[in-house]
């Protein structure tokens, strides 16, 4: 575990972590371009690697921090396993920083894998692609990510040590029954950046949407038709959109037509939080009793 | 207490008679959880079969201003489950269906009072499980996972149900209905869900929890190793997380635990020796393959004196029957004990071994451990002999010690047990008034009455349960107070 300031960027807790051979298993993006271990946890960003052991929630085991009255508050503690008290420090992950000022985050870690090495499959389409994509997430390859990039490119990445990647590699091409092209090194670490990082992402507003994998092939058709470009994360399990600012009330739309929720993670945009909200109800009663005065914005 | 008897009235309507339980001879079954040092009587017992008959119960509870408690199978540690005795019992055990299995989606919805092990039992076709698993998953209900964020041995690699946990159904203590999370493994907003997880049953009763499931692993390797020293058995746990291995489990059992467990089921342990270390390796059989030679190299240099590896899947079985069977064998030793649930840094597991010996020593009472070293979990198993004038007492002294060495070491004082009843007293150790505050005012953001759980997990300040036993020893101690 390691306890670090909220301001600290990704990139220095990255470094401290390899050096002791440990690493964040929740992949978090934007570390490049200077995201914060507090702006991390706010925005309730976890990249590819979410796939493997869990996202930011599953990571994050202690927060202090100041509510709107100026008192220094805590939830959670220092060590990997605790069930005393209320779980606060998950009620932040995701939380816009409207429940309170985080100022310290302790999480776990992990030992990092050797080596990774990464497939990548040509499926054809969204939809054979997808089918590839839950059966290799319900196998016992056990890849570290598994991302989608429309119309039909699947990414699977194994991590550990390096012969046993090789021998993975073989079996999952026998699994998927297709040749894969594969890559190690840094053509390898070249892929994740640019989907981690969003550097496929060039309109200005960028949308981050929970979904489940039967809804991908519903989802993938309306925004090919609106022109969207995008790309599919964890098996199925994320969307990430990308859109010019005209496009976000028709995504807006979208998302509460199919009952599903989203987050504007850039752009010029009042409220971040787009289409369906199943949980406001709760969160309004729990912003209620965290902010009493009210001095943070509504969720 | 007029208020009281309309309520019973009401439900009486609601249920059948054969549903609902007044008769003090059928309340009697209800009086105790896993922390059986603590009975009390409620006023009723309500056995639920639907989830709106839950709705309605509490609504009625709500207006009527009772304390309810639910109930699955009873397993609670902390107490998490006692009844309250001006309150009734919802017991959800029939509300036990898996409502939907998708295998693609990996994730199963369920009601509470599904048993944990029936989740991995109708994933298995699949080839996925449901990873949390206490060692009461035979009984235990997902209901009761979810309020006290339950554990197990595999908690190192995978969480704890909280992290398996994708969304929540529940009935708030005011009676309103409200869904948290989905069925993605993403989310977007504040994780309420998360903060429903562990919450104690403060808030109110799930009716629905979707759950994620993982894919089974394909390959195992199991191995106990002998030391004749705690301290090199919890050494090489610190060596092993330092190798940049993550094993799927770490455990570690003491020569009282050993010998209990061997004259429970015959795992096979030595039994001349201090301490027994159980390593499993999970994953895919090309990487176990790879770290089982380096688990080897480790174990080999680590001062061991037998290594065992399981050859088959029924040796897999027979070491972990003797972990898994620790805490009701320690019941052959001694006719009572406390399990004790803290946590230490990973790093100082060797310090607080050597400092539970002291105490025991100190307080004189026989003390067997068994653990989840890799998450620094420890289960001190706190034995006496409860026919024996003062010998709770002591044990609960002994107790108390070690939850307090548990927190000076900067731990916690529930690993995966929860606080309920039994560490109430020990919450302020860990959190300011200021947080304490905080918790309460949101719990009463779902429960204005407080009667969910009425009781449980804060320090006194709120009318707790009453004993029919007289004063509970926990209460002549000090440890524990009630108004």
């Amino acid at each position: 575990m390691f306890t670090a300031l909220a301001g600290t960027p990704l990139e220095d807790i990255n470094q401290a972590l390899s050096e002791h051979g440990q690493f964040l298993p929740f992949d978090p993006p934007l570390a490049n371009a200077g995201a914060t271990l507090g702006g991390t946890v706010a925005a309730g960003l976890s990249g590819p690697g979410q796939f493997r052991y869990g996202g930011v929630r599953d990571f994050i085991i202690g927060a202090k921090f100041i509510d709107g009255s100026g008192k220094k508050l805590k939830g959670g503690g220092k060590v990997v396993k605790n069930a005393a008290g209320f779980d606060f420090p998950k009620l932040f992950v995701g939380s816009l920083g409207r429940l309170g000022i985080l100022y310290e985050i302790t999480f776990k870690v992990f030992p990092a894998p050797q080596a990774y090495l990464t497939l990548s499959f040509d499926l054809g389409n969204i939809q054979s692609a997808l089918n590839a994509a839950c059966a290799l997430a319900g196998s016992h390859f056990e890849p570290f990510a598994i991302d989608i990039i429309p119309p039909g490119r699947l990414e699977i990445r194994i991590g550990g040590n390096h012969q046993a990647n090789e021998r993975t590699a073989g079996l999952v091409e026998e699994f998927v029954k297709l040749p894969a092209s594969r890559k190690i090194g840094e053509m390898e670490s070249a892929i994740w950046s640019h989907l981690r990082d969003f550097q496929w992402a060039t309109a200005d507003t960028l949308i981050k949407v929970a979904i489940i994998p039967s809804l991908v092939g519903d989802l993938d058709l309306v925004l090919e038709q609106i022109g969207a470009t995008r790309h599919y994360s964890a098996a199925g399990n994320v969307a990430y959109v990308d859109t010019d600012r005209e496009g976000l009330p028709a995504i807006d739309d979208i998302l509460t037509r199919m009952k599903l929720s989203g987050l504007a993670l850039r752009g010029d945009i009042a409220n971040p939080r787009l289409g369906c909200k199943a949980a406001a109800e709760a969160e309004t009663t729990i912003q209620s009793a965290m902010d009493r005065e009210g001095k943070f914005l509504p969720l | 207490m007029k208020t009281c008897n309309d309520v019973l009235r009401k439900l009486q309507r609601l249920l059948p008679n054969e549903r609902f339980l007044i008769d003090p001879a059928h309340l009697a079954a209800y009086e105790s959880d896993g922390l059986t040092a603590f009975a009390v009587r409620p006023r009723a017992v309500v056995i639920a079969e639907t989830p709106e008959e839950v709705i309605e119960t509490v609504r009625i509870c709500h207006a009527g201003n009772v304390p309810f408690v639910a109930r699955g199978s009873g397993t609670s540690l902390s107490g998490g489950s006692l009844p309250h005795a001006d309150g009734i019992v919802i017991a959800l055990n029939r509300l036990d269906k898996i409502l939907e299995l998708d295998p693609a989606g990996r994730v199963a919805v369920v009601q509470p009072g599904v048993i944990n092990l029936a989740v991995s039992a109708a994933a298995q076709p699949h080839g996925l499980q449901f990873a949390p698993d206490p060692s009461s998953g035979q009984i235990c209900t997902i209901g009761g996972n979810v309020a006290f964020n339950a554990g197990g041995a595999h908690c190192l690699k995978y969480g704890m149900t909280s992290n398996h946990v994708l969304g929540i159904k529940a009935v708030t203590a005011e009676g309103k209905v409200i869904e948290l999370g989905n069925a993605s493994t993403e989310s977007t907003g504040p994780d309420v869900t998360g903060l429903f997880c562990g919450s104690e049953g403060l808030f109110g009763i799930a009716l629905e929890i979707t759950l994620r499931l993982v894919p089974k692993p394909e390959c195992f390797h199991t191995l106990f190793a002998s030391y004749d020293s705690l301290e090199k058995a919890g050494d090489t746990v610190s060596e092993i997380i330092a190798s940049r291995l993550l094993p799927g489990a770490l455990e570690i059992m003491d020569k009282l635990a050993i010998e209990a467990a061997e004259a429970a089921v015959g795992a096979g342990y030595p039994l001349d020796s201090e301490a027994v270390l159980i390593v499993e390796l999970e994953g895919t059989r090309s990487q176990v393959e790879h770290d089982k030679e380096r688990l080897s190299d480790l174990l080999n240099n680590s001062g061991a004196e037998v290594i065992r590896i399981a050859g088959d899947d029924s040796e897999r079985a027979r070491i972990w029957k003797g972990r898994k069977s620790a805490f009701s064998a320690v019941g052959r030793l001694s006719p009572d004990f406390i399990v004790q649930d803290g946590v230490v840094p990973r790093r100082l597991l060797g310090r607080a071994l050597r400092e539970i010996r002291e105490i025991a020593e100190r307080h004189k009472v026989r003390v067997a451990n068994v653990f989840h070293a890799g998450d620094g979990n420890l289960h001190p198993l706190i034995m006496y002999d409860g026919r024996v004038e003062g010998a709770l007492e002591q044990g609960e002294a002994c107790a108390a010690e070690i939850v307090r060495m548990c927190t000076t070491m900067g731990g916690s004082i529930t690993g995966e047990h929860g606080v309920g009843m039994e560490k109430r007293a020990f919450l302020a150790d860990m959190y300011s008034q200021d947080d304490i505050d905080l918790m309460h005012r949101v719990r009463r953001g779902f429960d204005p009455k407080e009667i969910a759980n009425r009781g449980k997990m804060f320090p006194s300040g709120e009318a707790p349960s009453l004993s029919l036993y007289g004063l509970h020893p926990l209460e002549k101690a000090g440890i524990i107070s009630r108004e």
